[in-house]
């Protein structure tokens, strides 16, 4: 009985439907339009490339923080881990490659030497704190708000520790700026990584017995853990891949910066957070898509371009996306409701 | 428990680790310090008048040095010449603990990078001088000190029938010095007519920075004003805007970019020297060359900080009596300068001297000296000497009711001389040098002193010049 | 002889402060219903999670066809052919019934990739054998309550288990589907499973199984095999031992209906979509009961009494003046409290203690002299009510959320005695309640009425209607259809079913709007 009267329904909601399932991608378009429309040079390479590769920065960011919020919890470290996961990494190289004569820095501040060494401790520094961080609030069973924010100030602390404060120069370092500014077809390739990383992630979660876990994990987690899945491990997992695109993202940043400094990422997790947000995935877990995520990051960053192409001042600029965030929350929310 | 335990061991290990690789890692840069300074002959000047004269300081000290320095004005020299003489002053080896700390901490290094030299058109500001105007975004009431230097005249600039698109890229729409400084630049551009400005703020964030950056290359703008927070992310997108054949003048702090088409800074050395000429002048005047003082400092490494505690400590050093007690180091947090004032009270009993490096850095020693009643606890009941830098209402009131006894101000109000520069290049109306030097201002005590043959300000001399909102 | 399909052997489990399981011996044949019963926390649900599973038992041992297993999480009862359906949802509300039929036994093509289209198949086949058709595609928070619970049953199902346990399935059946759900539970054990039934419906229990082992403080006191003769009274008496074993409650005297002051009225009350025209006097020192299905409107008509909802037309009157309430708190103004069905999510605040759940009501009558809160006061009340109620807490400081669903419901209904409310709204009094603390209740409600207390309840349970109600109205998509007095040959359990039933083939179209 219930269906026939949802069938019945059914017939004149289509279009309202339409637009309530592609809401996102039809902001996206609305935005082109209007950034076509304000600015000649919006579709200029270099304003879109610009976009691509925040794009892809704050892509990353969201990505790793959605598969952390599908399993209920948050991840608040990640903005941190994108200085703490260079800095550390070569701190590290350093004294490894020290240890067979090869002094990677120069003139106080300057990396010379080490990119491929220093960029596969990088991955695997940010991969293994994003696992800690998981380990920590599955075995301890303390809020990941509260471990994580507390990573937070861990990270930065020894950030400051390890660099004293100073930032670090890569413009003597060969090759150190090519995934920052490479161009592949008149597109980024960090924005191609950023892509190739969210496609995997998306099929993963969609073919994989992967998503099943993840999704039951903060769903109802009762359910995933009677249903014999190890929600913890997933959760760790979860946590790392965080981790872990923070680490990838914070390679995209300093190479497009030639830098790393203590302060560099620092207020992404928030941003990271609203994006997941905006794309739809919710803070009650197991809700929500990663493509929504990825096409919010866009989302962001090119709404972030057009206010910055007209010349609007950082005071309107922090409303709009206020009003954003609020919005597509408040948008799902309801699409969820009626449907 | 015993689970949770064994976690919190693992990630203190986790944590100690790094933290000794991060030792390891920390003491290099001091090393490569060292190189820099092995160097302790007089650098040339290339004022000759002045390199005499440091040839017949350099083995002065104590009651023989003060007596050269009081000398000064004798010798011919102007007041601008005397604060120059101060500025370019060699380390002195007669204070062994100052010359250690100041080839320790790489000062030498610091203070070489800092573009020195002369004004532009040898420009000296005078007292009074300027333009009194609203700020177009704080809507506070402003007096530029330096309108007249590089002078450009109001109305349509270079092609009149051309309109020039100008980009702004700095940070802090949220705070009071950083908005001023925006002030002062939408001014300069608000007086020519053909002049269109963008002003961006990356809200302390160097990605936004740069995609700012990248967005004023993609409109292809005529040329862009910057405030670089910190040097080595801001170099990549200069070069970037560089490459593209779009001009970029820097002003206050410097980018990374080596290549950078100009640049003004402020004058940190001035600030530190005359804290310096400060301390040993009013120590003379009290009759007693022996002093202790503490240094409470803005964040290690910051240019500011290095640059003014290199330029104090090198007038120091020349004193064998000055004993530095420690540096405490906050980041830029009137909080935190607070509590290292209040640990410094108590870890000394005998403070003569607080010099801070910053604007929170004197206030707050001052709170925590007046909350600890110490106020009047040198020798002989004397009251402790307060150094302040850079020039917030606040400070420059605690001058006038004789709470500090010396401010050397610092002000935002310079990105007008920037935008001048710019427009300047942007126009072909003029050459510019890479390194616009702004003028040196005199320091500011209660009641206009004559230091060293150099005439002092006034609090009310300066007052208007101040920046930020009126005092209520 | 043959071995038992699962024996288990003096299983003990302690939870922080409570010995749940005292040493429980029991055994399955195969081709066997066994009914667990007993009161909350008597140890029916951890005995079977041990089996399923979801945690190990302190000590004892295992026994499946004879093999000595531990059975150390839930994937390896599954290897062991143990399915289970929980008593508390196990679904993953936004994932499809597919893919939580399927969560964790995923079928996949070369190991990796998933085989959506035979899961597909197998699940549909499941859903057929149970005779049920649902749209596996369907996200599973789209479903109704039946439906859920079919998934739920389908799950368990999916690997033919040989052992099938059942906690609570038949809560949110009707009596068709409960019917149609014990034939394919007999089916399944004519074909030799072993199937463990779980249930408070006695009634049930009797009819389904072959046998049914009770279950009180821990431990199993005895085994009774049905028959035609074993009443539940009996059942009830094993359960409660000697602890209770008295008749239920019946309705204390009927007020006489001559001069009583009428406190509620309500005029062609109405809100669309869910209740109509609905007319009643409530009387000073009367409860007046309804009956009804689910869906029939009840819940949301108490709702608008409080101002939780507001009605779109009619009129209320309460002790003569005319109100409509906007928020709760004009109900609760107006002398009007509600004692909600889902009280852990309505009722309570699970993480404070009992003398601040007691008090939260009234704190503006809890003040000193200086206008802030009078915690003396405070104690002395909550102490007041946790005795006069018998509220069995260690302390009134002890968190609810460690009490046992039949206290924290008491302490739902002090919070509002405390707050001396005149009308008392109470919606399913007794839901998972166990015997014993429900008796308590019926008599806490009944000396509440001699108080001059005037009570509306609502339950499914006509029984429990039966016993404390002065009289009963009848409703039925969103309509009062009958009223029955206490003392008249209509006032008993046939009658009133077969009102509803009746009625409901007339309305099925109502009802079907509701659920959607």
């Amino acid at each position: 009985m219930a269906s026939e009267s949802s069938s019945i329904n059914g017939g004149f909601i289509v279009p309202a439907k339409f637009i309530k399932n592609n809401m996102l991608i039809i902001i996206l378009l609305l935005e082109l339009i209007m950034g076509v429309i304000l600015s000649p040079v919006f579709l200029g390479n270099t304003n879109v490339q610009s976009i691509l590769i925040n794009t892809a920065i704050f892509g990353l960011l969201a990505v790793g923080q959605s598969l952390v919020m599908l399993v209920k919890e948050i991840d608040l470290s990640v903005g941190a881990m994108m200085a703490f996961s260079p800095i550390a990494a070569i701190a590290l190289a350093k004294k490894i490659l020290s240890a067979s004569g090869t002094e990677i820095i120069m003139g106080s501040n300057y990396v010379v030497d080490g990119l491929f060494i220093i960029v596969v401790l990088v991955l695997l520094v940010s991969a293994l704190i994003g696992m800690l961080n998981g380990i920590i609030i599955v075995k301890a069973k303390v809020p990941s708000l509260i471990v994580t924010l507390g990573m937070l100030y861990v990270l930065s602390g020894m950030s400051y520790i390890l660099s004293g404060g100073y930032s670090l120069y890569l413009t003597n370092l060969k090759g150190a700026k090519s995934l920052g500014s490479s161009i592949f077809a008149g597109i980024p390739v960090n924005f191609i990584l950023f892509l190739a990383v969210g496609v995997l992630v998306i099929l993963v979660l969609k073919y994989t017995k992967v998503g099943n876990r993840i999704y039951s994990t903060g769903g109802n987690e009762k359910a995933a853990i009677y249903s014999g899945i190890n929600t913890d491990f997933w959760k760790v997992m979860a946590f790392g891949i965080s981790g872990l695109s923070a680490g990838i993202a914070a390679l995209i940043y300093s190479s497009r910066l030639q830098s790393v400094e203590t302060i560099q990422g620092s207020g992404y997790e928030l941003i990271s957070i609203a994006i997941a947000v905006i794309g739809g995935i919710t803070l009650e877990g197991g809700r929500g898509k990663i493509s929504g995520a990825i096409i919010a990051s866009a989302i962001l960053c090119i709404m972030l371009n057009i206010l910055s192409l007209v010349g609007l001042i950082a005071w309107y600029k922090t409303i709009i996306i206020g009003l954003i965030i609020i919005g597509a929350a408040s948008q799902h929310a309801f699409s969820r409701k009626t449907s | 428990m015993r689970k949770v335990s064994k976690l919190l061991y693992v990630l203190l290990i986790v944590v100690m680790v790094f933290t000794v690789v991060g030792c390891g890692g920390d003491k290099e840069p001091a090393k490569t310090g060292d190189n820099q300074t092995n160097t302790e002959q007089p650098a040339a000047t290339g004022n000759e008048k002045l390199d005499a004269l440091y040839a017949e300081v350099a083995g002065l000290q104590g009651e023989d040095a003060l007596k050269f320095f009081k000398g000064l004005k004798d010798k011919g020299l102007s007041d601008a010449e005397i604060l120059q003489f101060f500025i370019d002053l060699p380390l002195s080896q007669a204070n062994e603990q100052i010359a250690k700390l100041y080839k320790d901490e790489g000062f030498e290094m610091y203070s070489k990078s800092y573009p020195k030299g002369e004004t532009y058109n040898d420009f000296q500001w005078s007292k009074g001088s300027g333009t009194k105007i609203t700020g177009p975004y704080s809507k506070n009431d402003l007096k530029l000190p330096f309108t007249d230097y590089v002078a450009l005249p109001e109305g349509p600039v270079g092609d009149a029938n051309k309109n020039y698109k100008l980009g702004v890229v700095f940070h802090g729409f949220s705070h009071p010095w950083l908005i001023n400084w925006a002030d002062a630049a939408k001014w300069e551009a608000d007086k020519h007519a053909n002049v269109e400005l963008n002003v961006q703020d990356a809200e302390f964030d160097n990605n936004k920075w740069a995609s700012i950056m990248d967005s004023f290359i993609a409109q292809k703008v005529d040329g862009i004003l910057v405030w670089p927070m910190v040097e080595a992310p801001t170099g990549p997108p200069v070069d970037r805007a560089l490459e593209a054949g779009i001009p970029v003048v820097s002003v206050d702090r410097t980018s990374g970019s080596q290549a950078i088409t100009s640049r003004i800074t402020g004058n940190f050395p001035a600030n530190g020297a005359q804290a310096g000429m400060y301390a040993i002048w009013k120590l003379a005047q009290e009759g007693d060359l022996n002093a202790k003082a503490v240094m409470l400092r803005k964040p290690l490494g910051s240019t500011a900080d290095a640059v003014r505690t290199g330029h104090f400590l090198k007038v120091l050093s020349y004193f064998p009596g000055i004993e530095i007690l420690k540096s405490y180091h906050d980041t830029d947090n009137r909080e935190e300068a607070f509590t290292n004032a209040q640990s410094a009270l108590q870890a000394y009993p005998e403070i003569d001297i607080f010099f801070g490096t910053g604007d929170h850095e004197a206030l707050a020693a001052l709170e925590a000296t007046k909350m600890a009643n110490r106020m009047d606890s040198r020798k002989d009941g004397k009251k402790i000497m307060f150094l302040s830098i850079d020039d917030s209402k606040e400070a420059i009131t605690q001058v006038k009711d004789g709470l500090f006894e010396v401010n050397t101000p610092y002000t935002p109000l310079i990105s007008d001389i920037g935008m001048r520069v710019l427009l300047n290049i942007v126009t072909d109306s003029a050459e510019m040098p890479q390194d616009v030097i702004t003028p040196n201002i005199p320091m500011v005590t209660q009641e206009g002193d004559v230091i060293f043959g150099m005439q002092t300000q006034t609090p009310d001399q300066w007052y208007e010049y101040t920046f930020g909102p009126a005092l209520k | 002889m043959q071995e038992p399909l699962l024996l288990l052997k003096n299983i003990h489990k302690q939870f922080p402060g409570v010995k749940a399981l005292k040493g429980v011996n029991f055994s399955l044949e195969k081709g066997k219903i066994v009914s667990l019963v007993g009161t909350n926390g008597a140890g029916k649900s951890t005995l079977s999670n041990i089996i399923a599973g979801i945690y190990p038992p302190d000590a004892g041992e295992i026994f499946i066809e004879g093999r000595n297993v531990t059975i150390s999480d839930p994937k390896i009862a599954e290897q062991l052919g143990v399915g289970i359906v929980h008593q508390e949802p196990t679904l993953v509300p936004n994932m499809t019934v597919v893919e939580n039929i399927f969560l964790n036994k995923e079928i996949t093509k070369n190991r990796i990739v998933l085989d959506l289209k035979k899961m597909k198949q197998e699940s549909e086949k499941v859903l057929e054998f149970l005779g049920f058709q649902i749209d596996v595609d369907k996200k599973v928070e789209a479903l109704t309550l039946v439906e859920k619970e079919i998934v739920e049953i389908a799950k368990a199902m999916l690997l033919k288990p040989r052992i099938l346990i059942l906690d609570e399935v038949t809560a949110p059946l009707n009596k068709d589907e409960v019917d149609h759900l014990f034939k394919i539970i007999k089916d399944l054990r004519n074909n030799g499973m072993g199937i463990i039934f779980i249930g408070h419906k006695l009634q049930e229990i009797i009819e389904i199984s072959d046998s049914i082992m009770v279950f009180r403080d821990g431990k199993n006191v005895g085994e009774l095999i049905p028959s035609e003769n074993l009443s539940e009274k009996e059942v009830i008496a094993l359960m409660l031992g000697s602890i209770l074993n008295e008749d239920l409650v019946t309705g204390a005297k009927v007020p006489d209906s001559g001069q009583r002051q009428e406190v509620l009225k309500l005029a062609g009350l109405s809100k669309q979509k869910l209740f109509e025209d609905i007319n009643f006097t409530l009387h000073k020192g009367e409860i007046v009961g309804f009956a009804g299905l689910k869906g029939s409107g009840i819940t949301e008509l108490f709702q608008s009494l409080q101002g939780i909802i507001t009605f779109d037309s009619g009129e209320m009157y309460v002790k003569g003046k005319r109100v409509k309430f906007k928020h709760p708190k004009d109900g609760i103004e107006a002398g009007i409290g509600m004692v909600t069905n889902d009280r852990q999510r309505e009722g309570l605040a699970l993480t404070l203690d009992v003398k601040d759940n007691i008090a939260v009501s009234s704190l503006n009558y809890l003040r000193n002299k200086f206008r802030t809160l009078n915690t003396k006061l405070l104690k002395d009340n909550a102490g007041k009510y946790v005795q006069a109620l018998s509220i069995k807490t260690p302390s009134i400081n002890q968190f609810v959320q460690n009490l046992s669903g039949g206290n924290q419901q008491k302490i739902v209904i002090a919070k509002w005695l405390l707050r001396n409310l005149d009308i008392i709204l109470v919606d399913e009094p007794t839901r998972g309640v166990d015997v014993k603390a429900k008796n308590e209740i019926y008599k806490l409600l009944i000396n509440e009425k001699n108080n001059g207390k005037s009570l509306l309840v609502a339950s499914p349970e006509t029984r429990e209607l039966l016993s404390i109600c002065d009289r009963i109205l009848i409703i039925s998509g969103g309509k009062i259809i009958s009223e029955v007095y206490r003392n008249t040959k209509e006032f008993n359990e046939e009658d009133i079913l077969n009102t509803i039933h009746s009625s409901q083939r007339h309305c099925t179209t109502a009802r079907a709007v509701f659920q959607g």
